[in-house]
């Protein structure tokens, strides 16, 4: 008896320290966490995850976090303690409450040189200054995700249609021309309907007299600063929108702006249309982007036998075209002002932060392995980079021509938006290298949009500033909307300055100049 | 008052009375349902109406809008998801409320006046969405389907109003049930539950109700996308487009979920409430009215 069980103890010894083997093998795959930018949540068992887990060695866990409400359920995975280890801050000026909240793993330019050299290299290349944005209190937290189009100002659109009927042949280069041009539109019937019932502008044209002297104060969520006699000031407080909002208020007493610009020009639906616009209402928006308002035929690119081609109206153009087949539509530079600024806002180039989690921050190989990951989307070569975010090459999406770096979404996924993120394409961020793509081209190149936009000269959100923004930017709406309508006169900006600074705009005034002038030292 | 005609003084003058109420009325209703009218036409047609105007026949009629709804696998996954959800969650949380109601309304029970004071205090506080979501996660309930069963199982509203019409049976029933041998549970099963019928019906229907429409607990509960409910799959693809910072991310596409898609998706996924709801309708009025508090 004792023998067989000695025996038996010994087989069994055996075979569960083989099990055990067997199981911590399976185990020791580094397993990562992600939260990323999603349209769609991505199954376990997606076709790229999986892909991407056999090339990095690791398991994926996707958090599938709603991008609509992004902030909202990050917050509430971050209070029960599930802190992704790729990590993404959509909303870029919240870098610092997530540094202050202990939530996020110190990563310093030593590491990311090591880890993600081509991530590093096209950052400081291409964006330079941009990655120091992602230091708090001098660590670097995270890495900046730089948009490559937004050097591309917003456009400047006129109905050349209606130009024509006014007697007009030539986009308005200065404000004065600007100004001639709209009162006719407002007065003169372009349309040719016989009643008063087109304007010059509305909200969105607002942005381009602003440009014209140098500001972007309104009708943007992030705070836009300028430097004003080497201090920095916010636009919104700028000695010049005095001058803007007198020579808008006297436009809208006269009928030129319409009374509805208060509303905005899109009325719900796909944000980019100007429903104002498309609808004839007004002449003028600069409303969307630049690829939104491409007529066919402005530029060639290349389709997909590989020949160039005319290219297809862009979105909001299409719409035009479809309500109303004879628009015809003229592209304007920024206008130059009595000041002798010329430009028109930019979006900022700084989009989002990628960081490491805290709770990786003890395993340097995780560390390490996130960057890797992050690298990935900086690879030179167009169509691995690609790959990464669309899927494989010749399945999902085929290149037309490598050097306008040209490519279709092959059928049905090019209907499909959020295909992308259902096979697993949830790893890869934006990298500022330059759009070779034709659209892109021709904004640049034939109609000069890569100059001239006004961008803010502080793109990370401040703790003081993002605590007042609210309240700040909703005083401001007040007296902008209340001067230009005329229930307000031009002398109560004066008012509108002290109360907007009373409110704490001098707090961050301050604490800009701050950091202004820390960052410049570096 | 007059009734068709006649006016009560009682001559025999035409009274307008009921024909410009009734116009009026038509006219009301017409108002009301004109967007929903509105979005069947949508629905149908492949231009973006909100550019080219309002119509009620449709511009340029086609099924496409309807091919790519049925088409997508998430809405059938969603639908199933949904209607277990709601069967289950409406028949659990009938039971829970009954059982719960029933002692609560008899004057015997001890110290009932605590028991349902404390439930009450609960409607009055709640502890937030963190504090919740910790909650759930700890029971071990993320990612399975009693997570959007469990936490909302008794509304402490809904317990009010049963238990006030509980406390209308009369006394004697249970009491004859009782000398006739029946057991607690016999009783409220046998006798209490039957008269009951009218305050079954309302309360599984808002039940019900709540659950078709759920959508929020879902989101920060489920994180595969095959546990979604049909709300969720449609809120995502009628808010496509609207968020400009979509773009920048993703890219290239030019071809934006047009909104005669967003039309033939919301229609699929309210049907089938919409067909349930005018048979319970009339429990549902009756039902409002019955559990009021009175004294």
């Amino acid at each position: 008896m004792k023998g067989n069980a000695k025996k038996a103890l010994a087989i069994l010894g055996i075979g569960l320290c083989l099990v055990g083997a067997g199981w911590a093998q399976t185990g020791t795959k580094m397993k990562i966490t992600v939260a990323n930018y999603q349209m769609e949540p991505t199954p376990p068992d997606a076709e790229l995850l999986k892909a991407y887990e056999n090339k990095f060695g690791v398991d994926f866990d996707v958090f599938n976090i709603d991008h609509d409400k992004y902030h909202e359920l990050l917050n509430v995975k971050l209070a029960a303690g599930e802190i992704p280890d790729f990590f993404y801050i959509k909303q870029a000026d919240t870098l610092g409450t997530y540094v202050k909240q202990g939530v996020l793993a110190k990563l310093s330019p030593e590491l990311i040189q090591k880890n993600a050299p081509n991530l590093w290299k096209v950052i400081t290349t291409y964006a330079p200054g941009y990655m120091e944005m992602g230091k708090v209190n001098g660590i670097q937290y995270g890495i900046p995700s730089v948009n490559p189009t937004n050097i591309i100002h917003i456009p400047l659109i006129y109905r050349a249609d209606w130009m024509k009927k006014v007697g007009v042949t030539k986009t308005p280069e200065t404000l004065a021309e600007f100004e001639s041009l709209m009162y006719k539109f407002a007065k003169n019937d372009p349309a040719g309907t016989g009643k008063k019932d087109t304007y010059g502008l509305s909200r969105d044209g607002l942005t381009a007299v602003f440009g014209a002297f140098g500001l972007v104060p309104f009708d943007v969520e992030t705070d836009y600063w300028m430097l004003d006699g080497g201090k920095v000031i916010n636009d919104s407080v700028a000695p010049a929108a005095k001058q803007a909002l007198a020579l808008l208020a006297k436009w809208y007493k006269d009928g030129v702006i319409d009374p509805e610009f208060v509303t905005g020009e899109n009325q719900g639906g796909y944000w980019a249309i100007s429903h104002a616009f498309v609808k004839g209402r007004i002449g003028f928006t600069a409303h969307a982007n630049y690829y939104h308002w491409a007529m066919p035929g402005v530029f060639q690119q290349v389709d997909d036998s590989g020949k160039k081609t005319p290219n297809q109206p862009g979105a909001v153009a299409k719409e035009l075209l479809a309500s109303n087949p004879s628009a015809q539509l003229a592209y304007g530079p920024p206008l130059k002002g009595p000041t002798g600024k010329q430009g028109i806002k930019q979006y900022n180039r700084l989009m989002n932060f990628y960081c490491v989690g805290k709770l990786a921050e003890n395993d340097p190989a995780k560390v390490a392995k996130v960057l890797q990951i992050l690298d990935e989307s900086a690879n030179p070569d167009f169509v691995a980079r690609t790959s990464f975010k669309f899927g494989q090459e010749g399945k999902y999406w085929k290149l037309l021509d490598k050097d306008s770096e040209a490519f279709n979404f092959i059928a049905p996924y090019d209907k499909d938006e959020s295909y992308w993120s259902r096979i697993g394409g949830v790893l890869s961020m934006e990298v500022p290298y330059p759009p070779k793509e034709a659209g892109a081209q021709w904004a640049i190149q034939k109609l000069g949009y890569g100059k001239y936009g006004i961008e803010s000269v502080i793109q990370v959100g401040l703790p003081k500033a993002m605590k007042y923004k609210d309240e700040l930017m909703k005083i401001r709406d007040q007296y902008y909307i209340g001067i230009i309508t005329g229930a307000m006169p031009v002398s109560a900006f004066d008012e509108f300055v002290q109360k907007y600074m009373a409110s704490g705009g001098a707090e961050a005034q301050q604490e800009a100049n701050d950091y202004y002038a820390a960052q410049s030292k570096k | 008052m007059s009734i068709a005609g006649h006016n009560i003084r009682g001559g025999r003058g035409f009274d307008a009375f009921p024909a410009i109420n009734g116009f009026l009325m038509i006219c009301f209703c017409f108002i009301t349902l004109y967007p929903f009218l509105f979005l069947i036409t949508s629905s149908f047609s492949a231009l973006n109406a909100s550019v080219n105007g309002l119509s009620l026949i449709p511009r340029s009629f086609t099924a496409d809008n309807y091919d790519r709804v049925l088409r997508n696998p998430l809405i059938y996954s969603g639908f199933k998801n949904t209607v277990v959800r709601t069967l289950l969650g409406t028949a659990l949380s009938l039971l829970a409320t009954l059982t719960l109601a029933y002692p609560l309304s008899r004057k015997y029970f001890p110290n009932r006046g605590l028991w349902t004071g404390l439930i009450v205090f609960t409607m009055f506080f709640s502890g937030g969405l963190i504090p919740t979501y910790l909650l759930v996660r700890t029971l071990g309930l993320i990612d399975k389907p009693w997570a959007l069963i469990l936490p909302e199982l008794i509304s402490a509203y809904n317990f009010v109003i049963v238990r006030n019409y509980m406390q209308t049976i009369p006394d004697a029933l249970e009491e004859s049930a009782k000398i006739d041998g029946a057991n607690d549970i016999k009783i409220l099963f046998r006798i209490i539950l039957p008269t009951c019928k009218p305050i079954i019906a309302t309360v599984a229907l808002w039940v019900a109700v709540w659950h078709w429409n759920a959508w929020f607990d879902c989101l920060i509960y489920i994180t595969k996308p095959a546990g979604e409910v049909l709300q969720l799959v449609m809120r995502r693809i009628v808010i496509q487009g609207t968020d400009q910072i979509t773009e920048m991310m993703g890219g290239k596409h030019d071809a934006i979920t047009p909104e005669g898609l967003k039309a033939a998706t919301i229609l699929v996924t309210t049907l089938p409430i919409l067909c349930v709801y005018p048979f319970v309708q009339k429990y549902f009025v009756k039902g409002v009215m019955m559990g009021s508090l009175k004294g």
